[in-house]
């Protein structure tokens, strides 16, 4: 079987052009976007935590108006999509796309303002929502003020990383191109999409598809094809294998392009949009999770007689975890989006189970195993403490499944208690339980983010030992740059 | 297939334009000759709730909402549509509350209770499940459907409730509902003790009353003789959306537009 290795393309972060050296990989934007994208995080998720107190019927600050909860739980959605996932992917393409293109990214001095720029941008979104200027769109709750600025951030965005692709001169792409790619075009047409045109022209059933095809969207056509993309590159990177097979390579993203757009409108079943519509979206919805879980094969497969490595490798422990929540997730979701299964979960807590499943177990995780890979290498320092990694690690593993197959079990609960037609009160007494549970994985998620975080904080600020990595080093300097060309 | 011109082409633009097609673009074209109803069509029908509101609260409805009288109430009804759905998405209401009540199975047109048990739990009388006709207003822009049930669907609530247990409800749940778990909002009253409803708050009363109203008739009030203009137009819409009272199926799959039995 045809492989495909990441290591004939990967260029070092200097190279040496016509006898001049030049820094390939903006280093300092890439370190900033992930630092920001930590930062968001732990706001982020002390949002959720809050959020859930709701459930408990504890109110700490009942009647303050800027910390209405429901405006937290926009706080916390809107935290993690667009203050963790966008910068940390931001951060990451600094890294990944030079490395494998050869060319640098349009603009060095772009580089600041985008970073400027966009976390300026989750800072006013977050303002908005706290003073109740929020939108009615699931993940785009970003005031309708803000959506401007937003396409703005990512038209930049786009430019900055299309420019280098681009330009490259080699014959073909790296895998993980071919997603970037892809990501950077759907993008911003989802968001426009998604926010201008329910907004303003397309009113009720025909723009709750549209709403559909939002939701489903930004994680189908942007937080997917970027995870996918940097997991191509870093686990063969660190497990020092190519990928198992170039062909299942294609069927994954030619298939994920093809089926995954169509899903929108399986976040509405049994709704009044027409059912031609539900009918394609939950057929497209099976073929995709299918089309999905041949590229998890493909990265079992190139794992294969490497066991042994997440014994050592935080980073590939994350990727794998996260790659086993992958699987489990599109089971899942294979199952849950049969008209069958709907009847019974939709509107629960099983659907929150999901997307935690999803945002959270699959694409943080990847996104904290990059962390670990990359934080050193961009801060030139050893990790403060590995210790606090591996408790960071064990304590998001805990608090996914507890979350997970609690939210799960009380969502088919909920279900049932609905459709005997129990007075509604019953549905709450049931959960509440369920509830607890959840919010005790909370607390597990969130010292999990300060162990992160603290970490993060003190390897970039305490002087300690420098960060010496033999077999990557003539990864990050051009060795004719040493001989002295 | 893996040159940069290729997948920007074929994967970025081609792939989403299929889609957006098939599941936009197909969809809105079902409706495309459905005449969205204004605010103002759709404030003549005051519901009596909302002066009752005047009447009951008398200096409260006249600081939010001045000279309100005969003539002028619709528009001050609109205006208090308005700030309420504001608050109903500022608040994000939508995150625990929706606004759909799922169709009948094509194949079980005969269960009473529908999916999920949501027409029995929450069809009036006078309306089924909700039907696209329904959302076809300003009041619509971006819809409301919401994808999580913590608290009732909200979409038939006009008239389950009285105001004033609107206002006790907002300003702690925990007194209407022991059990509940929604949180309290403070912030639609003046004063300390929920006694004195602001504009926020008569306009979320306002709000909650009108959803579901216009499958409500009521009794004649003094304004009972405004213009008569009926919610959607029938003849608006392309004729497979107009439903067909054969006596039986009362609720029957024309509603959509689309052919299901082909299913
Ligand atoms: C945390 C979730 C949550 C939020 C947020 C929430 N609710 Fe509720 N709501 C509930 C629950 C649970 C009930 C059922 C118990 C009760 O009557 O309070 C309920 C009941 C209601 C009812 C009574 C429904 C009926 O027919 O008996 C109305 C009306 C209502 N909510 C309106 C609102 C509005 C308006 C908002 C936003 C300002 C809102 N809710 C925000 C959870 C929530």
């Amino acid at each position: 079987m045809a492989q495909i290795s990441v290591q004939d393309w990967i260029r070092p972060v200097v190279v040496t052009t016509r006898g001049q050296q030049r820094l390939l990989v903006d280093t300092t934007a890439a370190k900033w976007h992930l630092f920001a994208g930590v930062t968001w995080i732990v706001l982020g998720i002390i949002a959720g935590l809050i959020y859930s107190l709701v459930f408990l019927r504890l109110y700490p600050h009942e009647g303050t108006e800027w910390l209405s909860f429901g405006r937290i739980r926009m706080m916390h959605t809107n935290l993690i999509a667009y203050g963790w996932l966008v910068n940390c992917f931001i951060g990451m393409m600094y890294w990944v796309v030079p490395r494998l293109t050869g060319e640098p990214v349009f603009n060095h001095a772009l580089a600041k303002l985008i970073l400027v720029v966009w976390n300026a941008i989750v800072a006013i979104v977050l303002v908005g929502i706290a003073m109740g200027h929020a939108q009615a769109i699931e993940w785009g709750e970003t005031p309708f003020f803000t959506d401007h600025l937003i396409v703005l951030g990512v038209a930049l965005v786009v430019v900055q990383f299309t420019w280098s692709i681009a330009r490259s001169r080699e014959k073909a792409m790296y895998v993980t191109l071919w997603y970037f790619t892809a990501g950077l075009v759907w993008t911003p047409l989802v968001y426009v999409m998604g926010n201008y045109l329910p907004e303003k022209l397309v009113p009720g059933t025909s723009g709750a598809a549209l709403v559909g095809l939002f939701i489903h969207d930004l994680v189908g056509l942007f937080v997917t094809p970027m995870g996918w993309g940097l997991m191509y590159f870093f686990v063969p990177v660190i497990a020092k294998k190519p990928i198992y097979s170039h062909a299942i390579s294609l069927v994954g993203f030619w298939g994920l392009a093809f089926f995954y757009p169509l899903n929108g409108v399986h976040h509405f079943l049994w709704s009044s949009i027409p059912m031609f519509a539900q009918y394609g979206a939950v057929i497209s919805t099976i073929a995709v999770e299918i089309v999905v879980t041949t590229v998890v094969i493909n990265f079992v497969m190139t794992m294969r007689g490497e066991w042994h490595q997440l014994r050592e490798s935080l980073a590939l422990r994350w990727f794998m975890v996260g790659m086993v929540n992958y699987f489990i997730t599109c089971l899942q979701c294979a199952f849950q989006t049969t008209l069958t299964m709907q009847k019974l979960i939709h509107f629960t807590d099983w659907v929150v189970g999901h997307a935690h499943l999803v945002m959270f177990g699959v694409f943080s995780f990847w996104i904290v195993g990059v962390i670990e890979h990359l934080w050193p290498r961009l801060t030139g320092r050893a990790w403060w403490s590995r210790r606090l990694n591996v408790w960071h690690f064990w304590l998001w593993v805990v608090g996914v499944y507890l979350m997970f197959f609690d939210l799960m079990i009380v969502g088919v609960i909920q279900g049932i208690s609905w459709d005997k037609l129990d007075p509604w009160a019953d549905s709450i007494f049931y959960s509440e339980l369920g509830w607890f549970l959840r919010t005790i994985s909370g607390v597990f998620i969130t010292l999990g983010v300060f162990c992160l975080f603290i970490n993060m904080l003190m390897t970039m600020i305490k002087p300690t030992s420098q960060y010496e990595d033999d077999d990557y080093v003539d990864q990050l300097v051009d060795k004719t740059a040493a001989s002295g060309a | 297939m893996e040159r940069f011109n290729f997948v920007f082409v074929v994967a970025g633009l081609g792939c989403f334009a299929l889609a957006f097609v098939i599941q936009a673009v197909l969809p809105m074209a079902q409706y495309s000759g459905v005449e969205v109803v204004t605010m103002e069509q759709l404030s003549q029908d005051v519901p009596y709730q909302f002066e009752q509101l005047a009447e009951d609260y008398p200096t409260e409805f006249a600081a939010a909402f001045p000279d309100a009288d005969f003539p002028t109430m619709p528009e001050k009804f609109a205006e208090a549509l308005k700030t309420g759905k504001g608050s109903y998405v500022a608040e994000a209401c939508w995150h625990c509350h929706t606004q759909q009540i799922r169709r009948r199975d094509p194949n079980k047109p005969n269960e009473v209770s529908g999916v999920g048990g949501d027409i029995q739990r929450w069809a009036s009388d006078t309306a089924s499940e909700s039907i696209p006709a329904e959302y076809f207003n300003e009041m619509n822009y971006p819809h409301l459907f919401g994808t999580r049930r913590v608290g009732p669907d909200l979409f038939r609530e006009s008239g389950r409730h009285s105001n004033d247990w609107h206002l006790a409800h907002f300003w702690n749940p925990r007194e209407t509902s022991p059990y509940s778990v929604m949180p309290s909002y403070r912030w639609f009253f003046d004063d300390d003790q929920g006694l004195i409803p602001n504009k926020r708050g008569l306009s979320i009363v306002a709000y909650m009353q009108w959803l579901g109203s216009w499958h409500t008739q009521f009794a004649p009030t003094k304004y009972d003789n405004l213009p008569d203009v009926t919610f959607f137009d029938e003849t608006d819409y392309p004729e497979v959306l107009i439903e067909v009272d054969d006596g039986g199926d009362e609720y029957g799959d024309d509603a959509y537009g689309d052919a299901e039995e082909d299913y």
